[in-house]
């Protein structure tokens, strides 16, 4: 049990900690000028001195990431239930499905931008445009993987094809689908804040833009930071909705 | 009074050109409290028999009525229990709502209150009082069972159909639920086929044991234990049951070595 704790808590920590000091104390130590990697304490300092404007970034970016993983992952949960209802409807759409993961962000964007302007709707689209894909595969695997002795239980008791989704495959799909919406919390992210580069007069993105303009390394940090905290933080929030979610069921990972 | 009729059923598998008869010209009349168990080497087509008798899988020839219905029309209706050699019971689900799932599905058949009651009786009968809130994961291997078995029982069916329902289970766990089970099975009075490998299993449940070839299965030998209504753990350990066990298993080995040479 000991080194079960160790495994799982003090040593991680641990390393959390000296990669905190690493970064607090290395660049003094090597004399690394700021603009090239300044200290943490650098860093913080920054960004208090800009809170009032990082934090309208932030909630901007907030607002652009949620939008987009609502909508993206909904979009992609609907589709997904269809393509495994449907084979026609699967044959259909899976090419398409494909090649919008295979499309660059980075090149679609400026043309979401352009149709739906600079505001934090087209960086939602943009953002729900990533976190389509994950939802759509995960949907559609999860599903169409069961034991067929299910099947069989249900169609015994006259169960329609309808019947059989409701009662037990989206249940079934439940481990797929949040792993699906993992993806997406930190995807959502990072669709938002590449939208921003693109076109923006708010958000993180444009905030480490004009921060990497003005040569300000110190604040760009702050910026990638806190846009990681903010990834790491949705996707914390999906991991306890999936322990919830899944509390009554083996869990394979453990 | 229960009646399930089986008529010639004969069944064959066909991929991609290739043709594989599984079952050939089976027949059983099967009578309310009946039970009838069938043995037969593995890979013999035993579990596609259960199938196509509950029209899960159609045969290519003959059929099938239970009191008089069509089995088709017996499967809408929801006549039919079945219990398969996994618990398949759903992860997410109460050891209550587990059992009340065939009520849930299909065609309404019974009214939700009687069947909220029926469900209480079949705890108790199954022995699974206090686990009603349980979830599958915290149950054991042979609690599952029984749930499963509860399950296939809440519609009161005019045939139960198991599979092998013990298989999983080791040796003791397995010759306590069956030695439970055989007792439900007579108050309740349902008419049931169990296909098994354990010529114990089936000698100790059935009236009748119908011994099968090996593929294309077909009936060689019909065996009545005749060990009376009342059976307690002792029988396994009588000689009119060893007897019997011994003389399926004679029938089993001959017809099985025939057929290797």
């Amino acid at each position: 049990m000991k080194n079960k704790y160790h495994i799982n808590i003090t040593i991680p920590l641990t390393v959390f900690l000296l990669l905190i000091l690493a970064w607090e104390f290395a660049p003094k130590a090597f004399d690394v000028p700021t603009y090239i990697f300044p200290s943490l304490s650098e860093i913080i300092s920054a960004v208090i001195k800009n809170k009032t404007n990082i934090g309208i970034h932030f909630t901007t970016t907030l607002t652009e990431a949620v939008l987009g993983f609502v909508f993206g992952s909904l979009v992609g949960f609907i589709v997904g239930v269809a393509m495994a209802q449907s084979r026609l409807f699967s044959n259909i759409a899976l090419p398409y499905v494909i090649a919008s993961n295979a499309i660059p962000v980075i090149a679609i964007a400026p043309i979401i931008i352009l149709w739906f302007g600079q505001g934090i709707a087209a960086k939602a689209i943009v953002s729900a445009f990533l976190c389509f894909f994950p939802l759509v595969i995960n949907t559609y695997k999860g599903l169409s993987e069961y034991n067929p002795i299910y099947q069989e239980l249900f169609q015994l008791y006259g169960a329609t094809k309808n019947d059989f989704l409701r009662q037990f495959k989206l249940s079934n799909a439940i481990p797929y689908i949040v792993s699906g919406l993992k993806l997406n919390a930190t995807f959502s992210v990072v669709g938002a804040v590449v939208a921003e580069f693109i076109g923006a007069n708010s958000g993180l993105g444009f905030g480490m833009l004009q921060a990497s303009y003005n040569l300000n390394t110190p604040r760009l940090w702050g910026y990638i930071i806190i846009s990681c905290l903010l990834g790491v933080s949705m996707y914390l929030l999906m991991y306890f909705f999936e322990q919830y979610l899944l509390r009554h069921r083996v869990n394979e990972n453990n | 009074m229960s009646l399930t009729v089986i008529e010639n059923i004969s069944h064959t598998f066909f991929n991609k050109g290739a043709s594989i008869k599984v079952i050939d010209e089976f027949s059983l009349t099967l009578k309310s409290g009946e039970t009838v168990a069938i043995l037969g080497p593995s890979g013999c087509g035993k579990s596609t028999i259960l199938r196509c008798i509950a029209s899960i899988l159609k045969p290519t020839v003959g059929k099938v009525t239970v009191n008089q219905k069509k089995s088709e029309t017996a499967l809408k209706e929801k006549m039919i229990g079945f219990a398969f050699q996994e618990a398949a019971l759903l992860d997410w689900a109460t050891v209550e709502d587990n059992i009340l799932l065939p009520g849930r599905i299909g065609l309404k058949t019974v009214d939700s209150s009687l069947l909220s009651q029926r469900v209480k009786e079949l705890i108790g009968l199954m022995g699974l009082i206090g686990f009603e809130k349980f979830y599958p994961m915290q149950l054991s291997g042979g609690m599952k069972q029984r749930v499963a078995l509860a399950r296939a029982l809440l519609l009161h069916p005019s045939l139960l159909l198991l599979d092998e329902p013990f298989g999983s289970l080791d040796l003791l766990t397995r010759s306590n639920l069956i030695v439970e089970f055989n007792k439900i099975l007579n108050n309740l009075n349902i008419p049931a086929i169990i296909v098994t490998h354990s010529i114990e299993e089936a000698v100790f449940l059935a009236d009748k044991v119908l011994i099968l070839s090996p593929r294309p299965c077909k009936i060689i030998a019909e065996i009545y234990p005749e060990l009376g209504k009342d059976k307690s753990f002792d029988l396994f350990d009588r000689v009119d049951f060893v007897t019997k066990v011994a003389e399926c298993r004679k029938v089993l080995i001959e017809n099985w070595s025939s057929n290797e040479k």
